[in-house]
């Protein structure tokens, strides 16, 4: 593992290298993590995009739905094995080369989510965010979820441990899906967002979203922070507060 | 969707902001597109401007915009302007055009978009980012507020540092740029409230979004009472 930044590196995120509480040591240490984004629509593509590009130094990709816009051209059924032939993977090493992707297909997503320092969630089903709840508590990794449902769009940062789980802010979560124009953008939206907040999760970067969850309505382009609270009768989560 | 498909909007810029913003305008169905950039593909673009590749170091940036917008609508209708937008050729360049999109990195250009647009009478969707943050809003065609409702004149050369200089948080242009896309849909289809009257500000940090109320300045020298610019100046020049 380089210990400092390349030539080329020191040039593609120059951007970075001067912002405060960034800089060189932020980048390296973006460099040394990896984030594993599930979900490969509209939403997964945008946050895959942004990781990539501000270089994260591992990515995987998951698509358990198959329902990705973009998702895995037809390819034989190697098991648990990479493959890397996609075209999101494509895309994204075109962007950054510098940056190691893998796309998975039929694996245990445990076993994925253990490879991996966060999870970023767009999955459109409620039962996959559930799972990922799930298995992001269980394995004791950051989850960066997000929704959309029609126009709005919901984010939620889960750290095993800390505060409130997906089940415990939206208890009542259902199935996400675009409406019209705005619904597109709106995914775009929030797969950005999950990336700005992944890498604030990474660096440890100001707000995170734990503890409150962004709300954002693309009918008037207005967001929000709603605080929420660990429900103590969580199934999921209640065995796991701090105190 | 018939209605956005006969509409049109010129994104002027396909860095960070217009990366995000001509894409997403493309994804929502808009029927034409102009982009305006006289630079090429540079290695430090590619931390947030996604619509760009390595492969495209070197090229024309509204080329390599042009075919990753012609990947996901072949029916797109895309005009290329590789050239600086000047007070001479801005009128010409953005006439066609139902909406413009401020995608710019620099005071010159936002100022004569923002003139030009007014004397047009064409809304103008203003974004812009520095750091962690960034602003979004939408002046509204001949009516005001405008951009020197808030700020008059634009500050002196030097006070401000560029992206280059100051740095910028990667996704935050993506978003502002997402958002602006989003605003000008909500317009061209008269569903929603748009930005127009607000300035809206983002913090990246802080995860806030703060919203400012802008009103028509009567004294502001483009759109106020007694306007003090009623033509584009000669010179946009250095700030």
């Amino acid at each position: 593992m380089k210990l400092a930044l390349t030539q080329e590196e020191l040039e593609r995120y120059g951007r970075h290298l001067l912002l405060p509480g960034f800089g060189v040591d932020g980048q390296l240490r973006l460099r040394r993590s990896s984030v594993l984004v599930v979900g490969l629509g509209r939403q997964g593509l945008a946050a895959s995009l942004y990781l990539a590009a501000a270089g994260v130094g591992r990515l995987g990709l998951a698509d358990p739905e198959g329902g990705g816009n973009f998702a895995c051209m037809p390819r034989p059924s190697w098991g648990e094995d990479v493959v890397g032939e996609g075209r999101v993977p494509q895309q994204l090493r075109a962007l950054n080369p510098g940056v190691e992707v893998d796309e998975y297909v039929g694996i245990d997503m445990a076993d994925l989510v253990s490879r991996y320092d966060v999870v970023v969630g767009c999955v459109g089903s409620a039962r996959w965010r559930q799972e990922l709840n799930r298995l992001c508590l269980a394995g004791g990794k950051p989850l960066v979820g997000a929704t959309v449902l029609g126009w709005e769009g919901q984010l939620l940062t889960v750290i095993p441990g800390e505060g409130p789980c997906w089940n415990c802010a939206f208890p009542h979560d259902s199935d996400g899906f675009l409406a019209g124009e705005l619904g597109t953008l709106v995914a775009g939206a929030m797969g950005i967002l999950q990336a700005t907040v992944a890498i604030k999760v990474l660096l440890d970067l100001g707000e995170r979203l734990s503890g409150r969850y962004l709300s954002f309505d693309g009918m008037t382009g207005r967001f929000r922070q709603v605080e929420c609270r660990a429900d103590p009768g969580c199934p999921y989560c209640s065995g796991q507060k701090g105190e | 969707m018939r209605y956005l498909r006969q509409a049109s909007a010129v994104v002027v810029g396909t860095g960070g902001l217009g990366s995000a913003s001509s894409m997403y305008l493309a994804l929502a169905g808009i029927g034409r597109l102009g982009l305006v950039d006289g630079d090429r593909v540079e290695m430090s673009n590619l931390q947030r401007q996604v619509i760009h590749s390595t492969p495209d170091l070197g090229r024309p940036k509204v080329e390599s915009a042009a075919d990753k917008l012609r990947e996901v609508r072949p029916d797109l209708q895309i005009d290329l302007y590789p050239v600086r937008l000047t007070r001479d050729n801005a009128e010409s360049i953005l006439g066609p055009y139902d909406v413009v999109v401020d995608a710019c990195d620099n005071f010159a250009t936002r100022y004569l978009l923002n003139d030009v647009c007014y004397l047009l009478r064409k809304p103008l969707s203003y974004g812009a980012v520095f750091r962690f943050e960034g602003q979004a809003s939408l002046f509204f065609p001949g009516e005001g507020p405008c951009l020197r409702c808030l700020f008059p004149e634009p500050p002196p050369a030097g006070s401000v540092p560029t992206c280059r200089e100051a740095g910028v948080f990667g996704p935050v242009p993506g978003l502002i740029g997402c958002l602006q896309a989003m605003d000008v849909v909500r317009y061209l289809t008269g569903r929603g409230e748009t930005y127009r009257g607000r300035l809206l500000l983002y913090d990246a940090r802080l995860m806030t979004w703060d919203e400012v109320v802008l009103t028509r300045d009567s004294r502001c020298p483009v759109c106020g009472d007694g306007p003090r610019i009623t033509r584009l100046a000669d010179d946009y020049g250095t700030f």
